[in-house]
């Protein structure tokens, strides 16, 4: 169909405003205030897509978010997004869309042919003919039956959208603005609530926006939105919908500003999800209408008869000159009547006996012919409606052309949101329609999701639980009388058929997922009774728009297929979203470098001023390796750890976590924490210490270093820091609040530096003239703290690397003059920084365990450790280091390894096995360190392996299944150099 | 004298950015020069803490762990029931408290340095801290004077309203640039001027 549909006057849209738009590489063209979906009716346009799975031809169904025919690719190139519904799509200048799921084009789909094979597709088709001849045959079916199923097609360019979270508050939220959510807000408003309101749409008033204009119910929005928009406390949020309502009032929104033309580049947001924490929530959703189970009711022209009264008034698209509108309710005569005073031909088809008061009489004024207890049976045509075939009971059928059917099958209340935090939906009788289940303290419906039906008894009931949720959140505020109505809806209905009616063509129940009544009883017939299985036996319910037209009538054919009550068959769990929401709004700003935070050291800009290549480790962002070294790591790590063992090299460790503890019990909670004993460590003295989980594991090791006789300084690794400090606050805070201790982080206070190597103390000397470093006033494991140039500095003599070292710790602000200084005073000994490779590398020469190692698996007796632990003292850990397993000989312990093949490699994560023995399993350990030793002159490592040094000088299998690689090494002691320490003392 | 530098020195040096309606309509900016004290107490020694404390700053000590005391130019936050911060531009305070406050009875720990102050100025600042933090800034549950602990990028932090259209937000100093990213990028749609406020660096 091309005829144009626009009327010349009424309506909502803008006609001073047009707007053209590209559908199908067709320029058409619509008005502000349009739909997609609106514009394209205007322009004639019908056959809007095809359908799931027989490729039928498909045009509009309904004219809101329940749409499951009229879904379409909007925009193009990066910015294309399939399976848009474009009854909810406002259209804009330049809009680009296009119709899916059809070739060589929508208009003629070769792959209708698979609607003549439908006797074969029923429910299940796929899992029982896909299945053989052999086991995993399905994956090798999948990717043909993927091609040719499903719809819409993503785009694979990067999005180049900008999305958006942001939080919100509000004392009362109310959902849906229609008219009970306007009385709603008006009322909570008035009370003095800070309010907000949200609507799916652009346009407020819900089912007011289906009046004609003129018409007391468009006169009723205009005073109701009027009301609302005079109270500043009352925000409305427009084109926003409620995804989900998550526990603690928490309502998740997401806001489409698609319409504004959003540019990324100037930080404009398309989407935003909104977290919504409310004191109070009000479900003013509205209702749905439901289809009706006849032949070919998927025939393009055939749409709910809401639907139809909503195109013509509100968007002023005539869909139908000849019009048959079945319903078994009085809703659709209002259709009936408006789509008859455009001087359409109008034939009404009314299930029951007859309708509500005065309707027989008005339909007659409007010359609309009316038949009661008659039933459709089929739709007749093929790409367009052109005619349908009804019966009376028992009667022979008849046809009737037409070029539009408007169905009414009933209304069911939207209860979506109300199912989220967990209340099961219960079915009422007389209404024929789920309700909410009890709401939670704090939540209120009113309207038609409560099955209301009376457009006065929605406004009251908005009205009142607005006051009632201003209530409860403590407003007093006087909200005044309610809004009224000068006209009333009729309400009357009847329960609609749980069968499809007689008659030959298929009776859809989900248009989205071509599921009709038949494979209900399909489903039936091979035992998926319960809704949740015959949800997934036959897709029911799923895809874009979760059923919404669908789940009622499905749950009442099953019901009568079972002969069970409704309110036994129940309905499908109701989860988020309500309707599907891009990815991207989800991800928000958590892309690209705003992923996560990012931490650096106070010497950062320095490091990247001065040729150092960074590397992310954990949250930090750290100096790998520097340019003076090499070009490329594997180079340049050796030549920084030559320059550690030969002269003097400094490194930014202003990443190992820091904690300030201090009060007079503080060496008590010391000797408490730590395994080895910290009682009597003296002042100007550090030592380094292991702290055990409660399970006697290792939780950290570090140095604390005593300054005063109550004031202790401890490091931690760098990956522990937080879970130590945690740790420390937990004991203090829970175990032993008798302790007079205070602790506090101090990572970010203080800039360290660790200056290594033969030459570190000729280095400190130039940088801090007239200190005394000598050995005997600063030896081994001493501490000083002294002011330097106005700024305290905290000296350390501890050792990482294994040579003469020091670590040096100033305020963070001056971290980098300090920095700066030493290398500079320093130079002359060819001093240069060195980075996290070689640092690392360094540890694993000498022997030190580190993270890699820390995993909180291994006992202190498993790291070589096990001499540290006091005998004469409690700690944490103590008691359950006693367990027969953790004492078990043969654990995986701490050893060395070197290479015995040199032309291979060795490998972290290699799993480790006797020489011998077959090479499966989880072997007898693993590699947990590797390094390339400059004093050795060969690749070693730290690994864990069964009985650890036991077997010192065993060789050893090493194996890398994701390189397929097989190594020999010897087991050897993990100190690879200097095992008297005299490099440390010296 | 070594010469302090800022975490976000790299970051203000790339200025400002105009608006989607090519206006600057928030301030962004650092505030430089002051100090960071914390004090704390131990279980039993709350009120001998209170009394020393409090013959250094002029006053007692605030009850409430949301709104903040002045004593003067000096901000007063309970940051946990037996913890405060002292937020001076006094040189000496710290030294002064410590002086006050015997060991006894509580700790004086100064953490200057440890935090960048950054600074959010103008009408559409709740709008840009709303895209940030999970707390309720509305003129009525959040007044002039109020702070709270919270995060931005999933990092912890103090906020601090400091005047009508005036947020302050002690970053740790590590997670001091991202968080300025991330102010700033939700700043974007707005535009924004940078500026340094107290003594330059």
């Amino acid at each position: 169909m091309t005829v144009p549909a626009r009327l010349p006057t009424g309506g909502r849209i803008d006609r001073a405003r047009p707007l053209s738009f590209v559908f199908d590489h067709r320029r058409l063209h619509g008005c502000a205030g349009d739909t997609v979906a609106s514009a394209l009716l205007a322009n004639g346009v019908q056959l809007i897509g095809r359908s799931f799975k027989y490729h039928r031809p498909r045009g509009f169904l309904a004219a809101g978010v329940e749409e499951p025919n009229g879904l379409l690719t909007i925009g193009e190139g990066a910015r294309c997004t399939p399976n848009v519904p474009a009854t909810t799509t406002e259209l804009r200048e330049g809009l680009f869309c296009r119709r899916q799921n059809g070739w060589p084009s929508v208009d003629f789909d070769v792959m209708a042919l698979t609607s003549w094979l439908a006797p074969f597709f029923g429910a299940g088709f796929y899992y029982k003919t896909f299945m053989g001849p052999r086991r995993g045959s399905w994956m090798m079916y999948e990717p043909f039956i993927r091609r040719a199923a499903g719809l819409g097609e993503a785009t694979h360019l990067p999005d180049p959208d900008r999305y958006e979270t942001r939080h919100a508050f509000a004392d009362v939220l109310v959902i849906g603005a229609g008219p009970t959510g306007l009385a709603a807000a008006r009322a909570a408003g008035r009370a003095g609530c800070r309010v907000t309101l949200v609507e799916q749409d652009f346009e407020l008033g819900g089912s007011l926006l289906s009046a004609p204009a003129g018409s007391s119910d468009a006169d009723l929005l205009a005073t109701l939105e009027a009301d609302v928009a005079a109270l500043a406390n009352v925000e409305v949020l427009r084109r926003t919908t409620a995804l989900g309502v998550y526990d603690g009032n928490t309502v998740v929104l997401v806001e489409r500003h698609d319409h504004a033309r959003p540019d990324p580049a100037k930080g404009e947001a398309r989407e935003v999800i909104v977290t919504l924490r409310a004191g109070t929530i009000i479900h003013a959703t509205g209702a749905i209408e439901r289809s009706m189970l006849f032949g070919d009711n998927d025939r393009p022209g055939v749409m709910l008869a809401g639907a139809v009264r909503t195109y013509l008034n509100r968007y002023a698209v005539a869909v139908g000159q000849t019009a048959v509108i079945a319903t078994n309710n009085d809703s659709a005569w209002c259709a009936a009547l408006d789509l008859a005073a455009t001087g359409a031909h109008v034939t009404l088809l009314d299930e029951r006996a007859g309708a509500g008061a005065g309707l027989g009489e008005a339909a007659r004024r409007a010359g609309v012919d009316v038949r009661y207890e008659v039933r459709l049976r089929r739709a007749l045509g093929g790409r367009s409606v052109r005619g349908v075939e009804y019966a009376r009971r028992d009667g022979a059928p008849e046809t009737l052309a037409c070029d539009v059917v408007g169905i009414s099958g009933g209304w069911a209340p939207t209860l979506h949101l109300t199912s989220h935090t967990g209340p099961k939906p219960v079915f009422d009788t007389a209404l024929d329609a789920f309700r909410p289940g009890p709401f939670a303290t704090g939540h209120y419906g009113a309207g038609a999701m409560m099955g209301t039906r009376s457009l006065q008894e929605s406004l009251d009931e908005g009205h009142a639980v607005g006051a009632a949720a201003a209530r409860h959140v403590g407003a007093t505020g006087a909200v005044g009388a309610g809004p009224a109505c000068a006209g009333e809806w009729p309400t009357g209905h009847a329960p609609s058929p749980p069968e499809r009616s007689p008659g030959t063509g298929k009776a859809f129940i989900d248009f989205q997922n071509d599921v009709t009544t038949k494979d209900v009883a399909l489903a039936h017939e091979e035992g998926y009774h319960s809704v949740e299985h015959l949800k997934r036996f036959t897709t029911l319910g799923m895809g874009t728009d979760q059923g919404k037209t669908a789940n009622v009538d499905a749950a009442k054919v099953m019901a009568s297929l079972r002969g069970i009550e409704m309110a036994v068959a129940g309905t499908t769990t109701y989860r988020p979203p309500y309707t599907p929401v891009s990815v991207g709004a989800l991800a928000g700003r958590s892309v690209g470098t705003h992923f996560r935070a990012t931490r650096l050291t106070p010497m950062h800009d320095w490091h990247l001023a001065n040729g150092a290549v960074m590397i992310q480790a954990g949250p930090w962002l750290r100096p790998w390796y520097y340019g003076w070294a090499g070009k490329t790591v594997g180079a340049a790590y050796v030549e920084e750890m030559k320059l550690v063992r030969s002269g003097v090299g400094m490194s930014d460790v202003s990443s190992l976590g820091k904690i300030d503890i201090r009060g007079p019990d503080a060496a008590i909670f010391l000797d408490r924490v730590y395994v080895n004993a910290f009682a009597k460590l003296p002042a100007g003295k550090a030592r380094y210490g292991v702290m055990l989980n409660d399970d006697a594991t290792v939780l950290d090791d570090g140095t604390t270093a005593r300054f005063d006789e109550h004031t202790y300084f401890m490091t931690t690794t760098t990956a522990q820091a937080g879970e130590v400090m945690s740790w420390l606050e937990f004991l203090l805070q829970v175990a032993w609040p008798e302790l007079r201790v205070q602790v506090a982080s101090v990572t970010d206070r203080w800039a360290g530096m660790s200056v290594a190597g033969p030459r570190a103390r000729q280095a400190l000397q130039l940088a801090f003239p007239g200190v005394d470093l000598s050995n005997e006033s600063l030896p081994y494991m001493g501490v000083r703290e002294f002011m330097f140039q106005g700024t305290t500095v905290r000296l350390l003599r501890l050792s990482f690397s294994g040579e003469l070292a020091y670590e040096v710790y100033v305020p963070a602000d001056v971290g980098t003059a300090m920095w700066s200084r030493i290398l500079a005073e320093a130079a002359p000994l060819g001093i240069r920084p060195y980075g996290l490779e070689s640092l690392a590398s360094l540890r694993i020469e000498k022997g030190h365990v580190a993270g890699l190692e820390l995993d909180h698996r291994n006992t202190l007796e498993d790291l070589g450790l096990g001499k540290m632990a006091s005998k004469s003292k409690a700690y944490i850990g103590r008691e359950l280091a006693t367990r027969a397993n953790l004492r078990r000989p043969g654990r995986w312990s701490l050893v060395g390894l070197e290479l015995l093949e040199p032309t291979k490699k060795l490998r972290g994560g290699s799993i480790l096995f006797n020489r011998h023995e077959a090479l499966e399993g989880h072997g007898r350990g693993y590699i947990t360190s590797v390094t390339w030793s400059t004093e050795h002159q060969k690749l070693i490592a730290l690994g864990l392996f069964e009985g650890g040094l036991a077997h010192e000088g065993e060789e050893i299998v090493c194996a890398y299944p994701l390189r397929n690689e097989i190594v020999r090494a010897r087991i050897v002691s993990p100190m690879f150099i200097d095992p008297t320490g005299e490099r440390v003392h010296a | 004298m070594l010469e302090a530098s800022s975490a976000i020195a790299a970051a203000l040096a790339t200025g400002g950015h105009d608006g989607a309606e090519g206006r600057r309509r928030l301030r962004l900016g650092e505030r430089r020069g002051w100090h960071l004290v914390q004090l704390g107490h131990y279980g039993a020694t709350a009120t001998g803490f209170a009394v020393a404390v409090s013959r250094v700053l002029g006053q007692e000590l605030p009850c409430s762990s949301t709104v903040a005391g002045h004593a003067g130019p000096d901000v007063i936050m309970r940051i946990a029931p037996d913890q405060y911060w002292v937020v001076t531009d006094d040189t000496g305070r710290a030294a002064a408290l410590a002086a006050a406050v015997p060991i006894e009875v509580g700790t004086v720990l100064d953490l200057s340095a440890s935090r960048t102050r950054l600074v959010i100025e103008g009408a559409d600042a709740r709008a840009v801290l709303a895209k940030l933090v999970p707390i309720d800034l509305h003129p009525s549950a959040f007044e002039v004077g109020r702070f709270v602990q919270t995060g931005v990028h999933h990092v912890g932090g103090l906020l601090h309203r400091a005047a009508g259209d005036r947020y302050e937000y002690f970053a740790l100093r590590t997670y001091g640039a991202t968080t300025w990213e991330a102010i700033a990028d939700a700043a974007l749609q707005f535009g924004y001027d940078t500026f340094i406020d107290g003594d330059p660096a």
